[in-house]
């Protein structure tokens, strides 16, 4: 899993420690790393796999 | 107040919090289903020749105005943004199960106008048993729940399949084939949509997000779907301007089932936050038989028809909204809580989420006092001018409306829409009530 090699390797990636007096990564808007998060996360294509489904139903029967 | 961040995992929240927050998620379920059910009525405005892609476009600019101003009132658009800074992807999430929401809707016009709102209502709340496996299989909802909630869930499931079995024959009988094939195809596109809608949903409240901030960012995806969809198959913009312009008399109907919509689906996210999308969606899906009422008593939907077919259609319902009542009803366990915050912790590692902003929302407290990575605190509910401007603008806009509007030349029953309104009203101070004496809408 990703997600437990961020917490194996804490000094490579110290930066993603919260209260650290390190910048701040975060942002009001999604930032590159994030997108990576969204885009590897099997949960987000469920519903884009769905929302084109739909728009080819519609796009039949209107 | 919680005024330090950390990676430790979530604590539990003490039993009483938790019995108290699953009655308000029930609450907000009922509450949801009676404004879900009332909103879809101004879409029977299909039949007076408004192109069904216009008055999805328009109902969703109601939903807009709302989505936006509703929030500004209750919380202020400060609160949204802190939100926003702990968990930023969320914005991508809101805005994808905006753009279902709108597909969703638009084909909702289309099976109202082919089979009618009383069949394809329940046709569509299918969506309720979608819910189910996402809720099972992406979010450890019902694990380790025991034989007897899976029964009763499974148990609700299966009245369902044959309520909607039932209304979809009725349907069948009612309409020329080719109309009842399409409309229930529509219907049940809806269903899988919205049903599908609750994965991002799930995921914006298993790490804190308050629906209140979600949902502002929801309608930026349902209003750029709807627009594309509307120029897309309205012919251009100059044929929309055109339609735009023959629906000006019953603009401020469509904007208005969009603001009723608006309030149904906030109580429903609190429902899916609180008890799950799995027992929430059930339960706010009992807007079927608010939708049957509308359609029978106000509308005088089903006249004409044999007494077996009316049979059909109630039995239907009846049938469906017992197997969303049982299936809502079957409390979560301690065991099946645990479970909900594993998935929980997945998620806030994954996005890397403050635990204690996620602890502080999934427990209805106030998750924006959570210091942000940056160290700054959130402005506690202060409003801004721009929070008093986005409530005066959309004012202005249903006022204006409202003087322009004209009532539609449609065969009412005035008193069971009066007693109707005023049900819906008692359910929102009920469950308004209850938000702010259990959570402060935190």
């Amino acid at each position: 899993m990703i997600r437990k090699a961020r917490h194996t390797l804490p000094k490579v990636c110290a930066w993603t420690k919260r209260g650290t007096n390190l910048p701040n990564t975060k942002h009001a808007s999604p930032s590159s790393a994030v997108w990576t998060e969204i885009l590897t996360d099997l949960h987000f294509w469920i519903p884009v796999i769905v929302l084109f489904a739909g728009l080819v139903v519609l796009h039949w029967i209107r | 107040m919680i005024s330090t961040v950390s990676n430790k995992p979530p604590q539990s929240i003490e039993s009483a919090r938790l019995r108290k927050l699953q009655l308000l998620g029930i609450l907000c379920g009922f509450g949801a289903g009676a404004w879900l059910g009332a909103a879809e009525a101004p879409t029977k405005l299909v039949k007076l020749g408004v192109s069904p892609l216009v008055v999805s476009l328009l109902m969703v600019v109601g939903v807009f105005f709302a989505r936006w101003s509703l929030p500004a009132l209750i919380r202020g658009t400060g609160q949204m943004r802190a939100d926003i800074r702990q968990a930023p992807h969320l914005i991508v999430w809101g805005v994808l199960a905006g753009c279902l929401w709108a597909v969703a809707n638009t084909l909702t016009i289309f099976a109202i106008r082919d089979i009618g709102l009383s069949i394809a209502f329940p046709l569509w709340n299918i969506n309720s048993l979608l819910g189910i496996f996402w809720g099972y299989v992406l979010f450890n909802e019902l694990r380790d729940a025991g034989k007897l909630r899976w029964f009763t869930v499974l148990g609700g499931a299966l009245l369902m399949f044959t309520g909607a079995t039932l209304l979809a024959i009725a349907s069948s009988a009612q309409s020329p084939a080719a109309h009842s094939l399409r409309g229930i195809l529509a219907a049940l596109g809806a269903g899988v949509l919205w049903g599908t809608m609750y994965v991002p949903y799930r995921k914006a409240y298993l790490t804190g997000m308050n629906p209140l901030s979600f949902i502002a960012f929801f309608t930026i995806g349902e209003l750029g779907m709807m627009l594309t969809l509307a120029l897309a198959y309205g012919g251009g913009p100059a044929a929309l301007a055109h339609q735009l312009e023959l629906a000006k008399p019953v603009l401020f109907w469509l904007m208005l089932g969009g603001f009723v919509w608006v309030i149904g689906d906030l109580f429903q996210q609190y429902a899916a936050k609180y008890i799950g999308i799995s027992r929430g969606i059930p339960l706010s899906n009992t807007n079927q038989l608010w939708g049957l009422l509308w359609g029978l008593l106000v509308f005088g939907e089903l006249r004409g028809l044999s007494s077996s077919l009316y049979a059909e259609v109630i039995g239907g319902s009846l049938l469906m909204a017992a197997g969303a009542g049982a299936i809502a009803l079957s409390s979560v366990t301690g065991q099946e809580h645990a479970r909900w915050k594993q998935a929980a912790e997945r998620e806030g590692q994954r996005y890397n989420v403050d635990a204690d902003y996620v602890q502080a929302a999934l427990s209805g407290n106030d998750a924006s006092s959570a210091s942000d990575p940056s160290g700054r605190t959130a402005p506690h509910s202060s409003r801004s001018w721009l929070d008093y401007l986005l409530v005066v603008v959309t004012t202005t806009i249903f006022i204006t409306l409202a003087v322009l509007a004209r009532a539609p030349n449609m065969s009412l029953n005035w008193p069971a829409l009066l007693a109707l309104a005023a049900a819906m009203l008692i359910f929102l101070i009920a469950c308004g009530l209850a938000l702010w004496r259990v959570t402060r809408f935190n």
